[in-house]
């Protein structure tokens, strides 16, 4: 009987094995009329193969091209926005950073301009763990007429000892005409092995 | 201000995302010294390349990062390459790392650009990136380095090559080694030097299975092993490799026909009987359970046993027949569109979240078409397309909230014209009725008063309203005293007078000194409120003056982006249809293939069915006939 030579087993040796890339387990051979019966196929990818290779890199080509332009797009419209809302002769904008981070682990932060309520950030472990890295977050920007203005912020965490933390820094500035910038850095102070809660204005 | 993180760390950390870990080093050295630098690694910390890249674009443009421009253009070219624009990060890269004087950071931005190129099917650029790398990288990332240069040179076609580096490869480290032979042992087996890469596959299939991923490379290597010798027809020795092969694992269907397959070629159909047969009962998905079907029937017809060879194959034939229905109803349900859904389905949150080139797809969906192609879903071609489909996904997204925010726009844009419409009649009414010019020469004779004073000593000037009411009746008082007689009476009187002067006189000259200080210092109140009401009135005239001009450049941005964002849209709405139409194609074609490979196993098993048939006619046994006519039908 010579249906043996009709049996194929698929069976396509792996290139990549590298625990972080794909394995590439091809697809079936489909079965010839002659083909040894059980054979592994060890030659290299089928024409159909390289057609779809050919056609995916035509495609990336285009994805790249348009991700490209979409960016160029989305800085465009990112720039106007905050010109549009947030012009630079009102603009006042509050950063946050940590410096180390070993005596507070920051949950939320609270702030109050000239004693009003403008945000009350909670934070992701993404978040404080990017700010911790050496990230800095625009937490608030807003509007605010030339004069005299007070920030206050209330940043609440985990400090020494896992207890829970809670305090507050406060600045007093003056609103010129070009955007106003302040900075909230919460850095370890060693000496005392507590946090310390810096706030600084950028001109 | 800030961390400590060191330029080449957080570049390297952005062309590196295997390792984001070594942003965290502390101690490093620079901080960041501007804000807008830090927002771009707060955002790429978070892995949210897209945000990032647009934060860095814009402060770019705006030159709001006057500190870190340098390491800036590097840390471009990282986040391009994070988020999968490999050209544009080859491009940023070649200029900027020509300059570079760190050749660990040099050859680390290269590694990792090889590594995109190799998985998205670049091989020549994969290869020349890698030529470019001069030293060796950290541990971890050197064996990785090693790998992928065989790899790449593999996946070009050039076994010998690939054989050549890995034989080079003096260390491999403990994890490594065993896929560093399973290459070398395929290497040489499809330069056709099968005795040198058994050799080696056999040191792999005997490796100790200290953990998961060493079982599976063993089994791998095992079953490679097995079919290599099959293929060189020499299935005696294939069998001891393919029984290592775990029966659960994912490799012990193919071991399991291997098996057989070595048994039947020594004319054991018996023997190869009890593998099969345990095959026949296993998930009919697999191609080595499907090519049972027809194994079994084949060895019973070997052995004599024509009845149950017949039963067998009618068995076969309604199991390939229900799996080819079902083939096709998954053949039109993913040309329907349903592949994509479902498989983006399990990932909600993600999809419309970030984006980039880390992201896989881990965990593929529950469904019959899925199950079908998870081969196929693992291989680097199926998960890049996914990922650029993904990409264009959230590129779609992102427009559409443009779109409507263009609209926002155009309202705020609207409300800031009709405030500045009603404001305007009051601001220039405000305008009007400060006289700067006035107030200015106000100050001015205030000045000259002041030094006039000054000059003359004029301590009188600056004595209190009563004092100076006093001095001029006092002095008034002088010259009707002049007139009075010389008598005792009158002398009284002009001695009174004089005295109550000098009285005043020591007072007035007691505080001029400080009055005129306090008369200067007034001086130099005015000025500075005087300044600052020239500001103000400069800035409320500039605002004035200056908004119809920004209005209209606002207005003419908006109208100049919204053709672009609908175009974009367009863009991406046609890309995102390619994209698709890729990604089932190749999803279908597989399925096609698979049931191409039923159709013909059907094929084959009904001739056989038939020629058993017909010999059974042949004869003149009516039992057989009957057994076989029954099966026929």
């Amino acid at each position: 009987m010579a249906l043996a030579a009709g049996f194929v087993l698929a069976c396509t040796l792996s290139l990549g094995v590298a625990q972080d890339t794909g394995t590439e387990l091809a697809a079936n051979a489909p079965a010839g009329a002659d083909a040894p019966a059980a054979v592994p196929e060890f030659s290299p990818k089928s024409s159909a193969g390289a057609q779809s290779a050919g056609e995916f890199h035509a495609l990336d080509a285009d994805v790249q091209d348009l991700k490209k332009q979409v960016l160029d797009l989305n800085k465009d419209l990112f720039l106007l926005e905050e010109e549009l809302l947030f012009p630079s002769n009102t603009q006042v904008a509050v950063f946050v950073s940590m410096d180390v981070g070993d005596f507070f682990g920051l949950d939320s932060v609270e702030l109050k301009l000239d004693n009003k309520n403008v945000t009350n950030y909670l934070y992701t472990e993404r978040e404080a763990s990017a700010l911790v890295k050496g990230g800095v977050q625009r937490i608030y920007v807003g509007n605010l007429k030339a004069g005299q203005h007070e920030l206050v912020a209330v940043f609440t965490g985990e400090g020494p000892h896992t207890r829970d933390y809670r305090r507050g820094a406060s600045l007093k500035f003056e609103k010129g005409i070009g955007p106003k910038y302040i900075e909230l850095t919460i850095s370890d102070r060693e000496s005392k092995m507590q946090p310390e809660f810096v706030v600084k204005e950028w001109e | 201000m800030l961390p400590r993180l060191t330029i080449a760390a957080a570049i390297v950390a952005a062309a590196a995302l295997a390792a984001p870990a070594e942003a965290r080093h502390k101690d490093e050295g620079i901080v960041v010294q501007d804000l807008a630098y830090g927002e771009v690694l707060f955002d790429f910390f978070q892995e949210d390349y897209f945000d990032a890249l647009t934060r860095l674009l814009a402060a770019q443009q705006r030159k709001e990062i006057p500190h870190h421009e340098a390491e800036a253009e590097l840390m471009l070219g990282g986040l391009y390459l994070s988020y999968g624009e490999h050209r544009l990060a080859g491009e940023i890269f070649e200029r900027v790392l020509a300059k570079s004087v760190d050749p660990a950071l040099n050859d680390r931005c290269w590694f990792f650009l090889a590594k995109i190129w190799h998985e998205r099917g670049y091989q020549p650029e994969a290869e020349a990136a890698l030529m470019r790398i001069t030293g060796s990288l950290p541990r971890e990332l050197e064996q990785q380095r090693q790998m992928l240069t065989a790899e790449v040179l593999m996946s070009q076609g050039r076994f010998a090559d690939a054989l050549a580096a890995l034989e080079a490869w003096k260390k491999p480290g403990d994890a490594w080694i065993g896929y560093a032979k399973y290459n070398i042992g395929v290497a040489l087996v499809r330069l056709g030097k099968v005795e040198d890469g058994a050799r080696v596959l056999d040191e792999v299939g005997k490796l100790e299975p200290k953990n998961p991923q060493l079982e599976a490379l063993r089994d791998k290597a095992n079953v490679a092993l097995g079919y290599a010798w099959l293929q060189a027809s020499r299935p005696v020795e294939a069998k001891p490799s393919l029984e290592r092969v775990r029966l659960e694992g994912p490799f012990s269907n193919k071991a399991l026909l291997g098996v057989g397959w070595s048994d039947a070629e020594n004319k054991n159909y018996r023997g190869a009987l009890a593998p099969w047969l345990a095959l026949n009962d296993r998930d009919l998905l697999d191609s080595a359970v499907q090519e049972s079907l027809l194994a079994v029937p084949y060895a019973y017809a070997q052995l004599g046993a024509q009845k149950q060879a017949a039963d067998r194959y009618v068995e076969a034939i309604d199991a390939f027949a229900a799996e080819i229905n079902r083939l096709t109803t998954s053949i039109d349900a993913i040309e329907h569109g349903d592949l994509i859904t479902e498989l983006l389905g399990e990932h909600p949150d993600e999809a419309g979240d970030a984006s980039g080139w880390y992201w896989r797809l881990d965990k593929v969906p529950d469904t019959i078409e899925s199950r079908y192609l998870y081969e196929l879903m693992a291989s680097n071609k199926f998960q890049e397309a996914l990922k650029n489909y993904r990409d264009l996904l959230y590129l779609s997204r992102n427009l559409e909230h443009w779109q409507q925010s263009l609209g926002a726009f155009d309202d705020i844009l609207d409300t800031r014209e009709r405030a500045y419409e009603q404001r305007l009649p009051a601001i220039d009414e405000s305008l009007g009725s400060v006289d700067l010019d006035a107030m200015m020469s106000h100050r001015v004779e205030f000045e000259s008063r002041v030094q006039q004073i000054e000059r003359t000593e004029d301590a009188v000037a600056l004595g209190t309203e009563d004092q100076q009411k006093d001095w001029r009746k006092l002095s008034e008082m002088e010259a009707v005293l002049a007139q009075l007689p010389n008598d005792a009476e009158s002398n009284e009187l002009r001695e009174k007078q004089a005295f109550l002067k000098g009285v005043l006189e020591w007072d007035l000259q007691r505080d001029y000194k400080a009055r005129l200080w306090a008369e200067k210092k007034s001086l130099g109140d005015l000025d500075r409120q005087l300044r600052e009401a020239q500001r103000r009135h400069h800035e409320v005239q500039s605002a004035r003056d200056d908004w119809p001009e920004k209005f209209t450049a606002l207005t003419a941005r908006i109208e100049a982006l919204k053709p672009r964002v609908a175009g974009m849209q367009t863009f991406a709405q046609a890309a995102l249809d390619k994209q698709q139409d890729f990604l089932q194609t190749i999803a279908v074609d597989e399925l096609k293939a698979q049931r191409d490979r039923l159709n013909t196993y059907m094929i084959q098993a009904r001739f056989a069915l038939a020629s058993m048939y017909d010999r059974a006619s042949a004869r003149t046994t009516p039992e057989g006939g009957r057994v076989l006519g029954e099966a026929a039908r």
